[in-house]
């Protein structure tokens, strides 16, 4: 069919011949490392995770690792969803705040950059400069005491993980917050000054543009920066790990069934939770990438 | 308890009769055999340390001159070798760094690099694990007690008694000889000055008001032998026992909840930036410290709890089918020489041949300027196997719900 076609063409002398192409060669290494190093591990993982310790398929290492990890689970969602929603709302403000502020010309690129920095810096760097600044000797803590205000007398706690666990919370905005403006900027750049304009004349105000406008067209991708913001501070591990090694977070208990209890090798649990994780990964990046591609019709 | 040494005695005999026959490096193993067993009679009917000492050296006399060629032969097979891979020795740690050296002073050539210093016991194990068949397996291990357990279950060791092997008091020894405890030392709490006014001295002062966030252990107990035995030495504290530590769970469950416990990994920089005001810590991993502390402008003091005197000793063994094995022999009988000995004590630990040391007039005053005071040590005892083997078993299943997750 193909050669036929090719044929064809020469025969009329308009299109120069096609060719089979070898550039998909160049994906070969890409997909072989996905497959290696993501598809075949997390398969794995996977399936160790439904074997029970006997050895048969089964359904309810799942379901123990939930019952037995109940209050990981509840804070590693709390944490989530707060740092999520919150990540979101800021990180959406100040990607309006840079795209539209026109006086110094070096702003936007200044937040860019430093977006692009922060959103990568998660892990021991990150729980070492909270430390640093809020830890119990730290210098913001010895600043606000100075300053009349003792956290630590308050009840504050860096590695402590309960409730909505203002410590790591506190830390993983810093990389949520840079993260959503990254994700968001372009969406906001699309925003075209004509749509206000339009609005305006036909006699809409600053509320009714952004309220039939401005944030139906941003909304599926502060959804979708949202559910990948959550995602992103899910499977966050070596911050929290080494704020506390005792966090009681989903990845971190993973780490810990891996290597510190006695039956380390044995047991399905840390399998099972990372089968709980893979899970939740893969349905938060799904809605990610279904409101991504709604947000991107506007911006052709 | 005279039914477990009398089995221990047995086992030793046969096993250590095994042992020699398949070492090969004696030229008659049944004479060899009958004295270790003789040994072995001896310490099950003297107590501990010191009373079955002049039958013991009597002994090790007799075993010396056989094992001596093998130590040559030991030398000449490591300095094939020319290496062995240790793990988690921290420098700090009981003078380390000394005992690190003096081994490659006294055997030039030969390598004795440390992987992951700060690794807990539980990691070491994993370790030879996640490493078997590599070239850097971890040779050589020192871990906890109940990791030397879980080691001997898993068939991790590789049986070396070393020449001083009939020095050693019989709880610091394993019978089948998979491990020797080379020292011990006590729970003791250190305090940084600039941020705790009165030093804490008992465990039950750690629960006063003015300690609040100041208190931490070095990390998960179910992982690392160091917090693990601040838990027993807690339980011990209040109405535990070596058999029970339940109540030193309790404790620091009680100790969360208050406030005073902040949390559960100091290291050397925590202690210099005051994040962690008192540790409790092993009574030789202040002294190596203490320089570092005072040229930071810290003021330390250590103080050991006088209602919860534990003990506890780190298990060192050869590792089964390590790539370096003559080396690993070598380091056991480098840090049970006296040169390894001086070395812990130098620390603030006590060497397993301490009483043999002394003996010998090789401790001076100026050596013993680290040790924990000597109403302390005069009546330690050390947890058994099966202690070890059921606080861990009680503590990985209450430390989750009732401190870590609580």
């Amino acid at each position: 069919m193909i050669e036929l076609i090719g044929e064809d063409r020469t025969a009329t002398g308009a299109v120069p011949p096609a060719r089979r192409s070898w550039a998909w060669l160049g994906l070969v290494p890409f997909f072989l490392f996905l497959l290696l190093f993501l598809v075949l591990p997390a398969l794995g993982v996977i399936n160790r995770g439904l074997h029970t310790t006997s050895g048969s398929y089964s359904l309810e290492p799942l379901g123990q690792a939930f019952s037995k990890e109940r209050k990981a689970f509840l804070n590693s969602i709390r944490i989530s969803l707060l740092t999520a929603a919150l990540g979101a709302v800021l990180g959406t403000l100040l990607a309006y705040a840079a795209a539209t502020a026109r006086r110094p010309k070096w702003l936007r690129s200044l937040v860019t950059s430093f977006s692009g920095v922060a959103a990568n810096l998660g892990g021991v760097v990150l729980a070492f400069a909270f430390v640093s600044l809020l830890g119990a000797q730290g210098l913001g803590t010895r600043i606000l005491k100075e300053a009349g205000w003792d956290l630590y007398a308050h009840g504050f706690k860096l590695n402590q993980f309960k409730g909505f666990s203002p410590g790591v919370s506190t830390a993983y905005l810093y990389f949520q917050i840079p993260l959503m403006v990254l994700v968001t900027l372009p969406a906001i750049d699309g925003l075209k000054q004509s749509w206000r304009e339009a609005a305006s004349n036909l006699g809409g105000s600053t509320f009714t543009y952004w309220r039939r406008v401005g944030l139906p067209v941003l909304a599926p991708s502060m959804l979708g920066g949202f559910l990948l913001l959550f995602a992103n501070s899910f499977s966050a591990f070596a911050t929290a790990y080494a704020l506390s090694n005792q966090a009681n977070l989903v990845p971190v208990k993973i780490s810990f069934y891996l290597q510190g209890d006695n039956s380390s090798g044995k047991s399905p649990m840390p399998y099972a939770l990372a089968t709980w994780m893979i899970l939740i990964m893969m349905v938060s990046m799904a809605g990610y990438l279904v409101l991504r591609k709604r947000a991107e019709r506007w911006l052709r | 308890m005279s039914i477990t040494k009398h089995r221990r005695t047995i086992a030793l005999a046969g096993i250590s009769a095994v042992m020699l026959a398949s070492c090969g490096s004696s030229k008659s193993s049944t004479t060899a055999a009958s004295v270790t067993t003789a040994a072995g009679a001896v310490t099950t009917a003297g107590a501990a340390t010191t009373a079955a000492a002049p039958a013991t050296t009597a002994s090790a006399a007799t075993t010396a001159a056989p094992a001596a060629g093998g130590m040559e032969k030991l030398v000449a097979d490591c300095k094939k070798e020319g290496k062995v891979n240790l793990i988690a020795l921290p420098d700090d740690w009981a003078n380390y760094k000394g005992i690190l050296e003096a081994f490659r002073t006294k055997y030039p050539g030969v390598q004795n690099p440390v992987a992951s210093p700060n690794m807990s016991s539980q990691e070491e194990l994993d370790a030879i694990k996640n490493l078997k068949g590599q070239p850097d397996m971890p040779d050589n291990i020192d871990v906890s007690p109940a990791k030397a357990l879980t080691a001997t279950t898993d068939g991790l060791w590789e049986p070396f008694k070393p020449n001083t092997y009939d020095q050693i008091p019989t709880s610091l020894k394993d019978p089948a000889g998979n491990w020797v405890g080379a020292y011990y030392g006590i729970i003791s709490f250190g305090s940084n000055l600039g941020l705790v006014k009165n030093p804490p001295k008992t465990f039950a002062d750690l629960k006063k008001p003015e300690y609040k966030g100041q208190v931490s252990i070095s990390n998960d107990p179910r992982k690392s032998g160091e917090a693990f035995s601040a838990v027993m030495a807690a339980s011990l504290a209040s109405g535990g026992s070596l058999d029970d530590i339940m109540p030193g769970i309790k404790f620091f469950s009680e100790l969360k909840k208050s406030g005073n416990f902040s949390g559960t990994n100091f290291t050397k920089p925590t202690t210099l930036s005051g994040e962690t005001p008192i540790n409790i810590t092993w009574s030789y991993n202040v002294p190596s410290v203490l320089p570092e502390l005072d040229k930071a402008g810290i003021k330390y003091a250590v103080t050991y709890p006088s209602d919860g005197v534990y003990a506890g000793y780190y298990a060192q063994g050869v590792v089964k089918g390590s790539p370096h094995q003559a080396c690993s022999k070598l380091w056991i009988e480098h840090i049970l020489s006296d040169e390894g000995a001086l070395g812990y004590l130098k620390g603030g630990a006590i060497p397993a041949r301490y009483a043999e040391l002394v003996k010998a007039n090789k401790v001076d005053d100026a050596a013993k300027k680290n040790l924990p005071p000597a109403d302390a040590l005069a009546n330690v005892k050390f947890m058994t196997d099966a202690q070890s083997a059921k606080a861990s078993k009680d503590l990985e299943a209450n430390w989750g719900p009732m401190v870590a997750d609580a």
